[in-house]
Order: C-alpha cells, then sequence, then structure tokens
C-alpha cells in the first residue's frame, strides 16, 4: 500500500481534521527526503515515528495559537469538535481515559496493526518495553470499557462517517502523542 | 489490576478505527504530495541560494528543460545535510497537469514529487555519465566518460531495491549499457535522475555544471 495512504490515515486518526492531517503527513514526508540516509528499508514505523513528532510539535504550535489567541481575546481559535455516532462513544471514552502512552500504543496496534516490534520503532522503546506496556494498557481499556456508560461523549471521528464528515472536522481530538 | 471480561479490548478498538486507509481519498493524496513538494522545494531554494555564492552556472541549466514530474527515492542513501536524491518521471514533455499529483508521475509507494529542476543536480554527491563494465548483484561498476561532480574514472555504486524504493522508473543496468547517473553516498538514485543515456538530456546535465 501507498505509505503516504497509511501515514495520512495515521494522522487523520490522531487529528479528526484531514487538512491537519494533511500538513502532518507532508512535513512527514519532507522529513523523510531530508533525512533519507536515516529511512529504514522498512519504512513504515520509521515514518510512524516522525508523523508522530510532527504531530507533537503541532500541537505544540496549537497550544502556543490558543494562548495567544487568549491573550487577544480571539474567538476564532479552531476547537475540537464532536464527531462520530453513538455506538462509538464508549470505546473513544474509555480510550480517552488513559493516559496518552497507553491511548498511543493500543491505536498502534488497533489501528495500524502494529506487531510489537515495529511498535517499539515507533515509540523508540524495546520490544519487550512493549510487550509489558500494552499488556498493561489492554488491561486498563478494558476496566475503562467496563465502567463506561453507552452513549458516552465522543472523542473521535467513527469509520461510518464519511470523508466529507472527517473533512469538516477542525480540531485536534485526540491528545496521544506527547507521552 | 482486574482484567475486565467481556470481548476483546483491542477488537473493540478496531472496531471504532475512524478511517480504513485504502479509503483516504485521492485529492487528500495529491494534496500531500503537493504539500510534500512545497516543503521540498523550499529546502532546495534555501540551499540554492548558499550556493549562489559558488560558480555554478546552473541558470542556464533551468531552461533546457520543462515541467517534469520528479519522484523523491525515499529509500536512497544520503547525507542527512544534502538534499535529497529526486527522480525523473518517463517522459520529459509530460504535460503540466501532471505535476499537479506528481505522486502518480512518480509511482506509488512512498514517492512524493517534485517539478524537475536541473538546478537540484548539482547538489548530489555524484553526477556523472557512465558506461557499465560490471554488475555484481546489486553493486553496478560504471567507468566514468564524464564526471560532473564527484567521481572519474571508475567507480562501484550500489542500486537500489526498487521494491522497496517503491518509485517510478529506474533503467534496467545491463553491462555495456551508458547512463546518466546521480548518487547519493554509495547508492545510485532510484528513478530518475539516473537514466538511460541520451545526448540532449546529457547536455543539459553538462549545463548544469556550466558545461
Amino acid at each position: 500500500m501507498d505509505h503516504r495512504r497509511q501515514v495520512l490515515a495515521y494522522a487523520i486518526r490522531r487529528t479528526g481534521s484531514l487538512p491537519d492531517a494533511e500538513d502532518v503527513t507532508a512535513e512527514t514526508f519532507a522529513i523523510a527526503w531530508r533525512k533519507l540516509a536515516t529511512v529504514p528499508t522498512e519504512p513504515l514505523p520509521w515514518l510512524f515515528a516522525v508523523a508522530r513528532r510532527v504531530l507533537a510539535n503541532q500541537r505544540r504550535g496549537n497550544g502556543r495559537r490558543e494562548r495567544l489567541a487568549a491573550l487577544l481575546r480571539v474567538d476564532d481559535v479552531p476547537t475540537p469538535v464532536r464527531v462520530g455516532e453513538a455506538h462509538d462513544g464508549p470505546v473513544f471514552e474509555a480510550l480517552a481515559s488513559l493516559s496518552n502512552a497507553d491511548q498511543e500504543i493500543l491505536r498502534l496496534v488497533a489501528w495500524e496493526e502494529l506487531g510489537n516490534r515495529d511498535v517499539a520503532a515507533v515509540l523508540g522503546i524495546t520490544p519487550n518495553a512493549v510487550a509489558i506496556r500494552l499488556h498493561r494498557a489492554r488491561a486498563r481499556f478494558a476496566d475503562a470499557l467496563a465502567r463506561m456508560p453507552s452513549g458516552a461523549h465522543l472523542k473521535y471521528p467513527d469509520p461510518s462517517r464519511t470523508l466529507t464528515d472527517v473533512k469538516g472536522t477542525h480540531g485536534v481530538a485526540s491528545e496521544g502523542v506527547a507521552e | 489490576m482486574s482484567m475486565a471480561s467481556g470481548p476483546d479490548p483491542i477488537e473493540q478498538l478496531r472496531a471504532a478505527d475512524p478511517i480504513d486507509a485504502d479509503d483516504v481519498p485521492e485529492a487528500s493524496l495529491a494534496r500531500v504530495s503537493a504539500r510534500t513538494q512545497e516543503h521540498i522545494m523550499t529546502d532546495t531554494q534555501r540551499d540554492g541560494e548558499s550556493r549562489s555564492r559558488r560558480p555554478l552556472a546552473i541558470g542556464g541549466a533551468i531552461a533546457l528543460t520543462g515541467a517534469l514530474a520528479l519522484a523523491i527515492a525515499f529509500g536512497s542513501g544520503l547525507g542527512v545535510q544534502a538534499p535529497g536524491p529526486v527522480a525523473v518521471a518517463p517522459s520529459p514533455s509530460s504535460e503540466p497537469e501532471s505535476s499537479t499529483d506528481p505522486g502518480l508521475a512518480g509511482g506509488g509507494g512512498m514517492a512524493s514529487c517534485i517539478m524537475y529542476d536541473p538546478a537540484i543536480l548539482p547538489t548530489f554527491e555524484i553526477v556523472f555519465d557512465g558506461t557499465i563494465t560490471a554488475i555484481d548483484g546489486d553493486q553496478l561498476t560504471f567507468e566514468v566518460n564524464e564526471g560532473w561532480k564527484g567521481v572519474g574514472g571508475s567507480v562501484t555504486l550500489t542500486a537500489l531495491d526498487t521494491s522497496i524504493a517503491l518509485l517510478g522508473p529506474t533503467p534496467d543496468f545491463e553491462v555495456g549499457g551508458r547512463y546518466l547517473v546521480t548518487a547519493a553516498g554509495s547508492t545510485v538514485n532510484a528513478c530518475g535522475y539516473t537514466l538511460d543515456y541520451d545526448a540532449e538530456t546529457a547536455t543539459s546535465w553538462a549545463a548544469a555544471f556550466g558545461g
């Protein structure tokens, strides 16, 4: 599969905004171009790792802009919007209740469908550490799911919604990059 | 910590995946390619500005070649500080609109594309016109007919595994074949700036170096 698709999907899942995800993906590939010597034979985990850092930087930038906007009393700063369908609510709510580190390792396994070795490459930790963290994150996620009432508030777009819906969102729906 | 019973939580999360990568729209990919191109061209221009203090006669070369779609050889080895290898799309007569989604012109995979600009040639570490004298696996030995940068005499370079590079066309290297080659480190750039030799392109490459 085209790596651009996978990186773009990665970014969409974490921003909830197609324009933002496109920016993240473009910057990720520009960085890859600048650092060709370090791109491994199997580039996807490396690309996810770069995209992860780009997202973190983008969010830091958003934070700065929002603080500046607050100072200037500007009201048009994009904010996360509610998207998705009710049946996914508890899943997203449970996910959002976890630490950023737990969220990201669960997303990498469930959404990017990475194995422990590739997750390790993305997160910059050992595969053993991934196994341990994943086991604990999974348990915490299961507990959180069990505590969720139905129809919980949604923080992510839902797969049944169209890309137009996703594109129509304007904010960052997840905070799962920084650990 | 207790593990709640019930459906596999990973499966529940997987079922709530906001988007399938297969559903990413082509238009969005095109925008990504265009924005990547903007980033890269900014880098290239910045690099060109820093080089403008040196006697590189690249200005004339720019006029020699029109808008060609290029692909970036992400799999190629290249120094971090140097602009990456850029690969020429199949036809120098590509229509301008082909550059609006250069990713398509450059092939799938990691390819992302920028507009062809011979000014980029001097940014490569190795640029030459050469004839292959030996092939050993992925090792290509060239007799350099004309070395514009970084080589002379003979040189052995590594061919990219194009199944990894996921880029556009690369020449079918064969002993006795003559090619226009650029390389990053010891690795031949995939998908262009490594081409079957032709006199017209060779002239434009020479012009990029003031020839």
